[in-house]
């Protein structure tokens, strides 16, 4: 690909971006990110510990008052007092809610049988579902704390053991407007069965002013035993009062709005009266505590959102990638199964001259071989048409004297202008545009006008290779080169909607040159926005994989960037241009879904995969992007059998994966942001160094 | 832009090819002026031939269409990357201010519970 300097105006000339700004909104982009995802990992709870840790079972510290007492435990001046409920007085308690399924309904059950309860609510929750905790003190139930995120208390230093009491303190303000005195801490059972561990955790959320819940009768309803278990387990002996255990969230809570519908009237029947633990309404809260709660809500909940539309579009993008990959599969294949048919033919044999235009800005490394190449050519009349766009290292010098072919010199005026200058000054009717950095093989002029004996074929696209593939980089733009070729470009072949004619090997028909009036310089990508053209224009342009052509990619990381940087840039600017009429109405939406948009999705794949595997389930994660990587080299593997080609550069696709693909990404981002803002982009050359080591010699 | 059909001899020549070339696009380079009026035939448009030429080759002069076209996306007058601009400070800044109402308010003091209920409850130690 030759890039060239275009004329710009002094008074317009690209000032370089101010990296200030940029780096600014980049700070302001992470720290909204990194808030987002430390407050969806904070509120699944995933920074807090579970209760299945081994924990001591010595029960020294715990006095025997404590042991013996009721489940409701407050600490004064550093001295515990216990409290138990009266005789014949139940108090119904629901941990770990509120869940938007079975809250509701273990609702409904205590309102049909007038009975108030009390619900430990977990605060991520109530910030997530306000409503359901307005509805529970609404109906004149009792609302405590069960923490913010249910870990296990006493693994968690003092500030994290405040923070979760007193972000549940301000979900519970905003939600209900109300607060709570109560905190049940998660993973506790009955008085007795403290150990040393839970009494520390006693006494800490008791220095911080709340009243321990425990409970008397755990009704085991989180096993899901069976409804008459149930019921058995949450029944008192004789007249007992007690504080039942049961659960309104976290997986079917089907037997336990069965078992409360069933245990409530066997008790009334028995006598018992039910309230709530503290037999009193939750206060009003401040309006500090209630604004503060409604940030803290807003932030979940717009957490959430972020999270759950990037997990939206990962799915639709993944959803893309494997539609994308099974088309290319099956249409590739059919494509390249056509074309392998011996009774295949493009019609009678072309043998009309050919003018083969080679525009050329300082290309004294290359030019020689690339045109020497051409002039050997089996076609049986072929004149090279060179046009030197004003270089200035003697390109010109170095190839006149070459047999056959003509040098011409025009001021300097960009690639379009120097093509143009090239088609005006041949008169054959067939016309060959190659770079000057690409060897060509001796039959590849003549297998690529082949298809121009169908009269409404206007273009054609040959099969270009990277010649220089030492480097790691070679390498992973020859896979590209190789699966662009032999899949994207057949599938697009067989939809009628060929993108681009590559600038380094393309054949055109004169007629339809002069329908588009010639190369324009509008675009950034002059060989896609003519191949658009000539398709607007009602021209066929077909692709023929046996005319082959090798070319030297950009051997340097910045080089890449800015050919990356040109051709996607140039490509929205044709996309875009050419968006209207029936072409474009048509097939423009199908190329810029899968050459514009998809790519622009890919990188959250990448992004949640870092995300899955940092807090999410590691091997699931791990699986899921080893098949992503197992599909790509599927793709990888079946492209360069087509293609005839070695698979041995298949073994860098693994790290193409994880340097190259988000390099790509970052191109793409950066030509999008600045076709949005409307910045004026010069474009520059690429360094040569004249390797044509995979071009077959000669 | 160049096409065939448009081939003129030098005597239809009317205007001097340099008359619509902007002088913007003019690089000092050191050779000798391309711009200077039309005077001799062998002149092609823009273009001077250097090598001899094969007989089927165009020897009368070319149209070659300088008109520049605006590029695609391009905003000469800067207005939309001014808007976008402003947008994105404006964006920034409300994001800013989220997130500085987010943290002060999580981390500006715990939220003290009210005091403890009354022990409505029959107490027993």
């Amino acid at each position: 690909m030759t890039i060239y300097g275009t004329p710009v105006p002094a008074e317009t000339a690209p000032r370089p971006p101010r990296r200030g700004p940029r780096l600014l909104f980049a700070l302001v982009a992470l720290l909204v990110i990194g808030t987002v995802v430390v407050v969806e990992v904070y509120a699944d709870a995933g920074f807090s510990p579970d209760g299945t840790t081994p924990r001591s079972t010595a029960t020294s510290d715990v006095p025997t008052a404590v042991q013996d007492g009721g489940p409701i435990i407050g600490v004064d001046g550093g001295q515990p007092t216990s409290q138990r409920m009266p005789a014949r007085t139940i108090a119904l308690t629901f941990d770990d809610g509120p869940d938007p399924t079975w809250t509701p309904r273990i609702l409904d059950v205590l309102a049909k049988h007038h009975v108030p309860a009390t619900f430990f609510v977990i605060g991520s929750q109530v910030a997530r579902h306000p409503e359901l905790a307005r509805r529970i003190t609404a109906e004149g139930h009792e609302i405590g704390s069960h923490t913010f995120t249910h870990p296990d208390l006493a693994q968690l230093s003092r500030w994290r053991r405040q923070l979760e009491s007193s972000q549940t303190q301000l979900a519970i303000a905003y939600a209900t407007g109300r607060e709570t005195a109560l905190l049940r801490p998660p993973y506790s059972s009955t008085a007795d069965a403290l150990t040393d561990d839970d009494y520390a955790t006693v006494r800490a959320v008791g220095a911080q002013g709340y009243l321990t819940v425990l409970d008397d009768l755990d009704s085991q309803d989180w096993r899901r035993p069976g409804i008459d278990r149930i019921v058995r387990n949450a029944t008192p002996r004789g007249d007992e009062g007690a504080i039942v255990l049961f659960h309104d969230a976290g997986g079917d809570r089907a037997q336990t709005v069965a078992a409360l519908d069933r245990l409530i009237p066997l008790l009334q029947q028995r006598g018992y009266r039910f309230r709530t633990v503290s037999g009193q309404p939750n206060p009003a809260a401040g309006t500090a505590e209630i604004w503060r709660g409604r940030a803290l809500a807003w932030t979940v909940r717009g957490s959430d959102a972020v999270l759950r539309l990037l997990w939206i579009l990962l799915i639709l993008a993944g959803g893309l990638i494997v539609v994308r990959t099974l088309i290319l599969f099956v249409f590739s294949v059919a494509h390249a199964r056509r074309r392998r048919d011996p009774a295949w033919s493009w019609g009678p044999e072309v043998n009309d001259p050919v003018t083969i235009v080679v525009p050329a800005y300082n290309e004294r490394e290359t030019i020689v071989p690339a045109v020497t190449s051409m002039t050997r050519s089996a076609h049986p009349d072929v004149s090279v048409l060179v046009v030197d766009d004003e270089s200035t290292d003697g390109t010109a010098d170095a190839v006149e004297g070459i047999g056959n072919v003509r040098v011409v010199r025009i001021p300097s005026g960009g690639k379009a202008r120097a093509l143009n200058a090239g088609v005006a000054l041949s008169s054959d009717d067939l016309i060959v545009m190659v770079d000057a950095d690409t060897v060509l093989l001796p039959d590849s002029v003549h297998k690529l006008v082949q298809p121009f004996a169908d009269p409404k074929v206007g273009a054609v696209a040959g099969n270009v290779k990277v010649s220089n593939r030492g480097g790691l980089l070679g390498k992973w733009q020859h896979i590209e080169y190789v699966i662009g070729f032999n899949l994207d470009r057949r599938l697009y072949d067989t939809f009628g909607c060929i993108p681009t004619v590559p600038g380094a090997l393309g054949a055109y028909r004169r007629a339809a040159l002069d329908d588009t009036r010639g190369l324009s310089t509008g675009t950034l990508a002059e060989d896609t926005d003519l191949t658009l053209a000539i398709q607007q224009a009602g021209w066929r342009v077909v692709y023929e994989e046996n005319a082959i052509a090798y070319t030297e990619a950009p051997a340097t990381a910045r080089q890449l960037w800015r050919q990356r940087y040109r051709w996607s840039y140039g490509t929205m600017q044709a996309l875009w241009k050419h968006r209207h009429g029936h072409f474009g109405r048509t097939r423009i939406p199908f190329i810029a879904l899968f050459s514009v948009v998809l790519p622009l999705l890919a990188p959250l794949i990448d992004l949640m995969a870092v995300y899955g595997l940092i807090f999410l389930d590691r091997r699931i994660t791990l699986l899921g992007w080893l098949a992503m990587l197992l599909v790509q080299t599927l793709t990888a593997v079946l492209a360069f059998r087509l293609d005839h080609e070695s698979l041995r550069p298949l073994w860098t696709l693994p790290l193409q994966q994880i340097v190259y693909r988000q390099a790509m990404y970052a191109v793409l981002l950066s030509s999008a942001l600045a076709a949005l803002t409307g910045r004026r982009l010069g474009w520059q050359k690429i360094r040569r160094t004249g390797d044509f080591s995979a071009a077959p010699s000669g | 832009m160049a096409r065939e059909d448009s081939r003129r001899t030098a005597e239809e020549e009317s205007g001097p090819a340099a008359g619509e070339k902007p002088a913007a696009e003019e690089k000092p380079t050191g050779r000798a002026p391309v711009w200077r009026p039309p005077r001799g035939r062998a002149k092609i448009g823009q273009a001077v031939g250097k090598a001899q030429l094969p007989e089927h080759a165009v020897t009368g002069i070319v149209e070659h269409d300088v008109s520049f076209t605006q590029p695609v996306f391009v905003d000469p007058s800067g207005a939309r990357r001014r808007r976008v601009r402003a947008f994105a400070y404006a964006i920034g800044v409300l994001l800013i201010l989220a997130l500085a109402v987010v943290w002060v308010s999580q981390l500006v003091g715990p939220a003290a519970p009210p005091p403890r209920p009354v022990p409505s409850v029959a107490g027993s130690r």
